[in-house]
């Protein structure tokens, strides 16, 4: 709503830093300390056992270079099958309980991710923000979660396997380590020419594959209206010319990745030619046998797959990383909770000199509004007048610029974080939750019983056609399930508005989005849950607004009339002209 | 495709021939000391690593140039097919994943059929490495390497169901949160943010016990894998080693024996790995066959009966229509032309002709404002600047910051109902159809602009002498008090045609519909 947009400041939400997502995740391993700490270590073991092969075969070498006897060759094929056993156990234990650790931390970060994107508050969220809020909450959460399903095991394994070889090098012969070690320079020299101008290829390429998503979407999801128009070969261009655009970018990417690769190979073959001309210097030399040699030709042999899993996980890692500190940016941004009162206040709403601006504009000015308990209050007025960002205010979704507002006495904001709340806003916003129809009204009172739920929905005059759906209230609705109609979906939203039983109810247009016969069973609805609390119904059919106790016409972010129907006609003034309009 | 399998072929090969070359390397210059024989080892690997990387690079190039060519042509077909109006029922979603990972899957052929190429040839390298050291101990080391090939894919079925099913709680899971916060005002309203936020607990946990049970599976794989590949090692270590001991073979031979019979087990398992995605590559390949072969005229839509509504208009007329909601929507279909529809029949001066029906969702498109008034024009663009005002969102328009220029986000489902409502009207009135339908085209804006909207629609469409034809389904008021005539669909089907303030005064039943 447009109404309710903020500046430039309110459109994206923060990033946070890496120590921010550092310390996040610290948090949540700190609580599985001891667990964190065995799994690491039988990790490591793992790899251990895995350096004892290379080792045995070396022994092999020497045993038939210096005619040893058979059974040393047996007893050292004895030790490679032992070592693969014992590495096998580690390695299934430990690759089990990474992936234990990694998904608890995984969850631990996406459920407060969510619980604070669901905190954030919606009444001051501009729509951009909103969207900013969606993507980080959907796509980045699965983005690192799947991240974390697929590379984190192995990719521990990796690092340890070749930290450990590395080790196991040095053990073997110094020198012939340091020669294996000549190939770092040409992995950390080609990564970081490579990993800036990846990242910026793959980003492009990111974006042309959400541009072409986004045609089809956009296509598909007007396809009526495109027909409407005869705009088919327009949108049909359109596609083919982002999937070409697509492609294009896909193809440099491959080129670009397909022309480093070759880095990986370079540094494979200097570390095992250095190995090879080195090794065959100490041999000379006489400092080390030709079996060490082998041994350390095999360790080198070994690193590769594991140093390629670990070198082409860098973009992931780098898009993980991204992913998190848009997550915990939400993290921060989201208010801290506040304990709300725990007494159910009494029904007077009352607001005292409130004015509301959005960035450097002001659209409420200095309001005064009095809802005595019980008394049932219309706001009307053109678009832009302010009446939701009152009907924000008043429900306590956001905090006035200046001004206070109250219920029972009590400000209003300090029930923003109240379960049940005692001030409901019913917003123009028919969404309805994916999944049965019975949790989504469970969302406002989890655990309101089944007869409960079905007395909500027959107030609202929603039992006829909930009883003719294929499983009732069990039927699956929403995306994905039975859709319902803007009327229903109206019913539902009181429905739920009944089950949270407010004291205060405030209806923002919230049966705008209809006809008129239907408006007239929405408004029957209204009343039932309008009966026996105080109501303000920011009214968008006249009709409605002319059985209210009192009328406040709004214009400008002023109040600019107030009084019973007949009083506001026999006025004359803006009411009575709307009025007039309406009826001729 | 044949340049792609070649590559991959001498790549696999060059990465088969690594151990022995290593083995080489150690025999002939570590072990014997000769310097020319160190230098003619290096040279040696410095062309087979040439050879190797200069293979696999054009293998990438051309499997995955094709590849993405493939993926590009299936999409455009896609594209031409769906709009050409000759798919019907499908899921938007269903749509987007067949256009989308399953034109990539399909497009993969060029791929999994080099990797198959590839892989048999190093296992055949493998084999041949293997046999000529020595036949037996060759044999014996082939038939290891396959049978702990065979055992460790027998793991894979069960963690492909373990991997589905974490993916498939991972989504729902993604799906809750994506919904909640779409749904977010609502939940604020109602004060059931930690309702919600449990909500999705609940879902999460459920998520992360899968992913604990598929990381289990793959941890076994990964374990048996390491347990397979040393029981391969073992036996070869103590076979090629006592031969070698005899005296049989070389040190190098030794060498060689041990890393290729490590090596084999890489392709047997590729040729697996390949296999299997090229069952998902057919798979998908059918997915987009049923696609490209629906046609549109088996999607005939249902009649039940009813007369359909017969309405003829005068050229220049602005005609009202009351109707029950559901024969409305049976009118509009027909109106709009969906295969089979027959609800209504609309004649201007006794002809049937074209006509534009505007939807009565209010889709956008990307692009500027400016670009979606022009979404049916062909021609140049005249000034939109009086459809804009007609449809009352002149005042919302300019106070946008580059005002017409401005660029519509997200389907302009950033805007609210309102605004999307009235610039999908200007967007009609601006194509300026002779014969314009409309659905309920004021349901989300206010009685203000209600008025400015009914005005518009008569100044611009039927101004004195104008043969512009518009027809409206609603039950507005201020909408209905603007047209030259109502026709009102009664319940039995019965037509009652009549100005709006004769009808209001005679009619109770439109008087009820219209009023409330």
């Amino acid at each position: 709503m447009s109404e309710l947009a903020g500046g430039a400041d309110r459109t994206r939400l923060p990033l946070a830093s890496a120590g921010d997502v550092r310390r996040a995740i610290g948090t949540h391993l700190r609580e599985r300390r001891g667990r964190t700490v065995a799994t690491v270590l039988l990790a490591a073991l793992a790899a251990l056992a895995g350096l004892v092969a290379p080792w045995a075969l070396g022994r092999i070498v020497d045993t038939v270079l210096t005619g040893g006897q058979p059974g040393e060759v047996v007893s050292a094929a004895v030790l490679v099958g032992g070592a693969a056993l014992l590495g096998a156990l580690l390695t299934t234990v430990s690759a089990g309980m990474v992936v234990r650790v990694g998904q608890f931390v995984l969850a631990r970060l996406r459920e407060r991710t969510v619980s604070a994107a669901l905190a954030m508050p919606a009444g001051e969220l501009e729509e951009s923000g909103r969207g900013d809020l969606l993507s980080r909450a959907g796509d980045d959460v699965a983005v690192v979660g799947d991240i974390v399903t697929r590379l984190l095991a192995p990719l521990v394994g990796a690092v340890l396997t070749v930290a450990l070889t590395i080790a196991g090098l040095f053990a073997l012969d110094p020198w012939l380590a340091v020669a294996g070690l000549t190939a770092v320079p040409v992995y950390v020299l080609s990564l970081r020419s490579y990993l800036p101008r990846a990242a910026e290829r793959y980003a492009g390429e990111r974006a042309a594959f959400a541009d072409r998503a986004e045609a089809l979407v956009s296509t598909l999801d007007g396809l009526r209206t495109v027909r409407a128009y005869g705009a088919e070969a327009a949108h049909t261009e359109r596609i083919v010319a982002s999937s070409a655009r697509a492609r294009d970018i896909s193809r440099g990417v491959l080129w670009f990745s397909s022309a480093w690769g070759k880095w990986m190979n370079i540094a494979e073959l200097v570390g095992l030619g250095m190995i090879v001309a080195v090794g065959f210097a100490v041999v000379s030399a006489g400092t080390a046998t030709v079996g060490e040699v082998t041994a350390a030709a095999l360790y080198f042999h070994r690193m590769f797959n594991p140093i390629g899993m670990i070198m082409f996980s860098f973009d992931q890692l780098q898009s993980a990383a991204a992913s998190l500190s848009r997550i915990v940016g939400v993290v921060a941004a989201a208010p801290a909770p506040t304990e709300a009162p725990a007494e159910r206040p009494a029904g007077e709403l009352v607001g005292r000199g409130v004015s509301h601006s959005y960035a450097t504009t002001e659209v409420l000015h200095d309001v005064a509004v009095a809802l005595a308990a019980g008394e049932r209050v219309a706001l009307v007025g053109p678009s832009g007048a302010g009446k939701s960002t009152l009907a924000v205010l008043l429900a306590g979704l956001a905090a006035p610029s200046r001004g206070e507002i109250t219920v029972g006495g009590t400000p209003v904001e300090r029930f923003r974080s109240a379960s049940p709340k005692p001030v409901v806003l019913v917003s123009q916003e028919a969404h309805v939750f994916a999944g049965p129809l019975a949790d989504d009204l469970r969302m406002a009172r989890p655990d309101a019983t089944d007869a409960e739920v079905e007395k909500a929905l027959a107030t609202v005059g929603a039992d006829g056609w909930v009883a003719a759906l294929p499983q009732g209230m069990r039927t699956v609705v929403g995306e994905l399930g039975h859709s319902l109609t803007p009327e229903q979906a109206a019913q539902v939203a009181l429905a739920r508005a009944l089950l949270a039983d407010p004291v205060v109810v405030v209806l923002d247009e919230a049966t705008a989005e209809s006809g008129s016969r239907s408006a007239t069973r929405l408004e029957d609805a209204a009343d039932a849950v309008l009966d026996g609390r105080t109501g303000l119904v920011v009214a968008h059919r006249l009709r409605q607004a002319s059985h209210a106790d009192r009328i406040l016409v709004m214009d400008g972010g002023r109040i600019v009339e107030a009084g019973s129907h007949d009083e506001l006609l026999a006025a004359g003034g803006h009411y009575a002209e709307l009025w007039a309009a309406w009826q001729a | 495709m044949i340049g792609a399998a070649l590559c991959l072929v001498g790549h696999q090969t060059c990465e088969a021939t690594v151990p022995l070359a290593i083995g080489v390397a150690i025999d002939f210059s570590v072990a014997s000391g000769e310097p020319t024989a160190l230098v003619l080892t290096l040279a040696g690997l410095i062309a087979l690593f040439g050879l190797l990387t200069t293979c696999y690079r054009w293998f990438a190039r051309f499997a995955g140039g094709a590849e993405i060519a493939e993926a590009h042509q299936l999409r455009t077909e896609l594209a031409h097919h769906v709009l050409g109006g000759r798919v019907v029922r499908r899921r938007q979603g269903e749509l987007l994943s067949i256009a989308s990972s399953d034109a990539d899957l399909a497009a993969g052929a060029v791929v999994w059929v080099s990797g198959l190429c590839g892989s048999t040839a190093a296992l055949a390298v493998s084999s041949a490495i293997l046999l000529s050291i020595d036949l037996r101990l060759g044999a014996g080391l082939i038939v290891t390497a396959a049978v702990v090939t065979f055992a460790l894919n027998a793991l894979s079925p069960w963690l492909a169901r373990r991997v589905e099913a974490q993916q498939e709680s991972l989504a729902a899971a993604s799906a809750l949160a994506t919904d909640l916060v779409t749904g977010l005002r609502v939940l604020h309203g109602l004060g059931a943010q930690r309702n919600a936020a449990a909500r999705y607990q609940l879902v999460s946990r459920e998520a992360e016990q899968a992913g604990v049970r598929a990381g289990a599976a793959k941890a076994v794989q990964l374990g048996a894998t390491v347990l397979g590949s040393g029981i391969v090692l073992a036996v070869s270590a103590a076979a090629a080693g006592l031969l070698a001991l005899d005296g049989a073979i070389g040190v190098g031979s030794f060498v060689a024996a041990v890393g290729a019979a490590q090596f084999i087990a890489e392709p047997l398992a590729g040729i697996g790995m390949h296999l299997q995605i090229g069952a998902s590559a057919r798979a998908s390949a059918g997915r987009i066959e049923a696609v490209l072969a629906e046609k549109a005229d088996e999607q005939a839509a249902r009649t039940d009966g009813d007369a359909p509504l017969t309405l003829d208009l005068r050229a220049g007329e602005l005609v009202g229509v009351v109707a029950r909601p559901a024969v409305v929507e049976r009118a509009v279909a027909a109106l709009r032309g969906d295969p089979g529809a027959d609800g209504a029949v609309l004649s201007v001066d006794g002809r049937t002709g074209p006509v534009h029906v505007e939807p009565h969702r209010p889709d956008l498109f990307s692009g500027t404002i400016a670009d979606n008034l022009a979404l049916g024009r062909t021609g140049g663009p005249p000034d939109p600047r009086a459809a804009v005002e007609a449809a009352g969102a002149a005042e919302f328009v300019d106070a946008q910051p580059h005002g017409l220029d401005e660029p519509v986000r997200d389907r302009g489902l950033s805007l609210s109902g309102g605004q999307r409502q009235r610039l999908a009207l200007a967007r009609a009135l601006h194509t300026d159809p002779p014969v314009l339908v409309l659905v309920e085209p004021t349901t989300a804006v206010d009685s203000v602009t209600e008025e400015i909207v009914a005005d518009g629609i008569r100044l611009l469409r039927h101004s004195d002498g104008s043969t512009r034809t518009t027809l409206v389904f609603t039950t507005s008021p201020v909408l209905l008090s603007r047209t030259d005539r109502v026709v009102v669909v009664g319940d039995d089907g019965t037509l009652v045609s009549g100005g709006h303030h004769d009808l209001l005064g005679h009619d109770a039943g439109y008087r009820a519909a219209v009023l409330g």
